[in-house]
């Protein structure tokens, strides 16, 4: 009788609506977690009045949204107004349509079924990822225009433009694990990084791409429009830049759209530099592999939380910058290593573990590089400034000139002139 | 650049450690400093007249204009405080006040001073309108209030001498509390006694 259960459109219907249930409460929850990890960051208790430790504050805030006023300006164009944060959502919704979350319900890779824990293997799954999350910009580019307001059209430009930048230097970080995957099915990506797995190398990629992994991590902050990076929705520079029209609910799909791209970068980053689900062997058991993979994208999304705890908003022409002259030539840079030496093991016929090394190493003397670089380019232009009390009197860099107030004595001559106009 | 955004973030995870600094309001509550200046007090005198004179001063000090007054003369059966007045109505408009403190430091007498209660919201206007009643200690209740912590406490032999009822007053006090002290005796004339200065030099030639 629940033999239509094993229909596979059924089953990904249904596992579509589980997951899209998920993302939500983790979206709420996030935004709890967040403000507790920020506060005890900060020195301070996060909201633990709602409930014990605070576990109702996301319902307290739902319903507060739910019933505040919903303000449509008089200068929005209606249709794309309403529209755009639903694009926001559902274009975030249907990035985890290809994460796999879990080992096949089996334990066996060989051995699939309708009901394993991914929505879709399809077997282009890393190219859906890219194309969706560069369908993210419309949302942002659409809702800052259709709201009427000049400094929402800034905000929402400069977002597009920043979207736009790290996307490319994100794709190809990424293609780095491609060329050592062979593959660009997610799952096939984990399969790859099991141990003894016959298409890859069998070990997480973040140690075959360091580089990548630094690119990928900066490069995915960036894309989500989240600390240092969030100049789009400063409050202090564009009062709060696309989103300064949209309240209530409206407002809400925004934020919710931002935490679950964050969850998705979390989600891609684990999946393709940690291995995923997979964990030394212990995956074959299916519900450890989902706690295993829910355990690294936890790990990412605190490095998020702590990254917007710790460092300052970064300028937006320095944003700029870094994306264009920095990232993008360091993901050819890792695109070129990679495929030199995945070529020369093909051609070679080298064991893995070779190649995994080399790359490795190369990559993070790359990274190492470029850190030392980028320290020597600040002092060279005497941005740096170190201030140490042993060697004496403080010296200031060069481009700092103290300035001397002398008062002005009155000339002479009005002097004179005042005494005349008296007398 | 780098190492110093590792170094930063090593610095805000360590602080993740340490105990919070926040206090959780209704179940702990913070200390307070003696001089802390919360709701006022209208205090008395040991034996129970009340220190508020009706002078004025603390409504005309008060930069909110928060303290109404109205004096009212003190007579032989009625003696509230130890002066020719004492204030018949003393509003204070909690609203207005700032709690700058100011009033305590003009009050002669030391009638008013602001103590530790902070506990004052309300939710109707009218009753943040403090009347005398709600501010006046009670009877056997009189003290000092945090007069005693803005200067070291008198020495001994100057302990203040309290007023008594029903005496004579004649003119040779010298003090500040000459001022609340009016038509009323003292137990004793002066703060200090000593007598090669004190000795009456006023001669009838």
């Amino acid at each position: 009788m629940l033999d239509f259960l094993n229909n596979i459109i059924v089953a990904s219907v249904i596992k579509s609506a589980i997951v899209i249930f998920a993302l939500l409460t983790a979206f709420a929850y996030m935004t709890l977690i967040e403000r507790v990890i920020v506060a005890r960051i900060q020195g301070r208790l996060g909201p633990n009045r709602a409930g014990p430790f605070g576990v109702f504050q996301p319902v307290a805030d739902a319903l507060k949204m739910a019933f505040k006023e919903q303000i449509v300006p008089s200068q929005a164009k209606k249709l794309i107004y309403l529209v755009a944060p639903v694009i926001s959502v559902v274009v975030a919704l249907c990035a985890f349509a290809v994460v796999p979350i879990g080992n096949n319900w089996s334990g066996d890779p060989s051995k699939p079924s309708v009901w394993d824990p991914f929505i879709g293997d399809i077997n282009v799954g890393l190219l859906w990822i890219l194309a969706i999350s560069s369908l993210a910009v419309y949302g942002i580019v659409l809702g800052g225009w259709a709201s009427g307001n000049r400094y929402s059209l800034l905000g929402a430009l400069r977002s597009a433009a920043q979207m736009v930048s790290y996307e490319t230097s994100l794709g190809l970080a990424l293609s780095g694990v491609l060329m050592w995957a062979g593959t660009l099915s997610m799952v096939g990506i984990v399969h790859a990084q099991m141990a003894g797995s016959a298409q890859g190398p069998g070990v997480w990629f973040i140690l075959a791409q360091p580089l990548g992994f630094f690119i990928y991590i900066i490069a995915g902050v960036a894309e989500v429009n989240r600390a240092p990076f969030d100049l789009p929705e400063a409050e202090q520079e564009l009062t709060a830049g696309y989103l300064t029209e949209y309240s209530g609910l409206r407002w809400s799909l925004y934020q919710m759209a931002e935490y679950i791209n964050m969850i998705t970068v979390s989600a891609v980053a684990s999946t393709l530099f940690l291995g995923g689900w997979s964990f030394f062997g212990l995956e074959r058991i299916p519900l450890l592999s989902i706690l295993f993979f829910l355990i690294k994208v936890a790990i990412f999304l605190f490095m998020f939380i702590w990254l917007r705890a710790t460092l300052p908003r970064i300028r937006y022409d320095r944003l700029m910058r870094l994306g264009w002259q920095v990232l993008l030539p360091l993901a050819v840079l890792n695109v070129v290593i990679t495929a030199v030496i995945v070529t020369v093991m093909a051609q070679f016929q080298l064991p893995l573990w070779q190649g995994v090394l080399a790359n490795g190493l190369i990559g993070l003397a790359v990274v190492l590089l470029v850190l030392f670089m980028m320290r020597r380019k600040s002092y060279v232009e005497q941005t740096r400034f170190v201030e140490n009390a042993a060697q004496g009197p403080v010296v200031m860099p060069a481009s700092v000139r103290l300035a001397k107030f002398e008062r002005i004595a009155p000339p002479a001559e009005t002097a004179q002139e005042q005494k005349a106009v008296q007398a | 650049m780098s190492f110093d955004i590792i170094k930063g973030m090593a610095t805000t995870l360590k602080n993740m450690g340490k105990k919070p600094t926040t206090i959780s309001y209704p179940e702990e509550e913070r200390e307070l400093a003696p001089r802390f200046r919360g709701r006022h007090v209208l205090h008395r005198y040991d034996n129970g007249l009340e220190r508020c004179v009706g002078c004025y001063l603390c409504a005309g000090a008060c930069p909110a204009d928060a303290i109404y007054i109205e004096a009212e003369e003190n007579t032989e059966e009625k003696r509230v405080s130890a002066g020719e007045r004492y204030a018949k109505v003393f509003d204070v408009n909690m609203l207005r006040c700032i709690f700058c403190g100011y009033c305590q430091a003009a009050c002669p007498t030391g009638a008013i001073t602001l103590e530790s209660n902070y506990k004052l919201a309300s939710y109707y206007a009218e009753d943040l309108v403090y009347h005398k009643e709600q501010l006046l200690e009670p009877e056997g209740q009189a003290t000092v209030g945090s007069n005693d912590v803005w200067a070291d406490p008198a020495p001994e032999e100057s302990a203040q001498p309290v007023p008594q009822v029903n005496q004579v007053f004649d003119g040779s006090q010298a003090s500040a509390a000459a001022v609340g002290l009016g038509t009323t005796h003292t137990e004793r004339p002066v703060l200090f006694t000593d007598e090669e200065q004190d000795e009456d030099r006023r001669k009838l030639k």
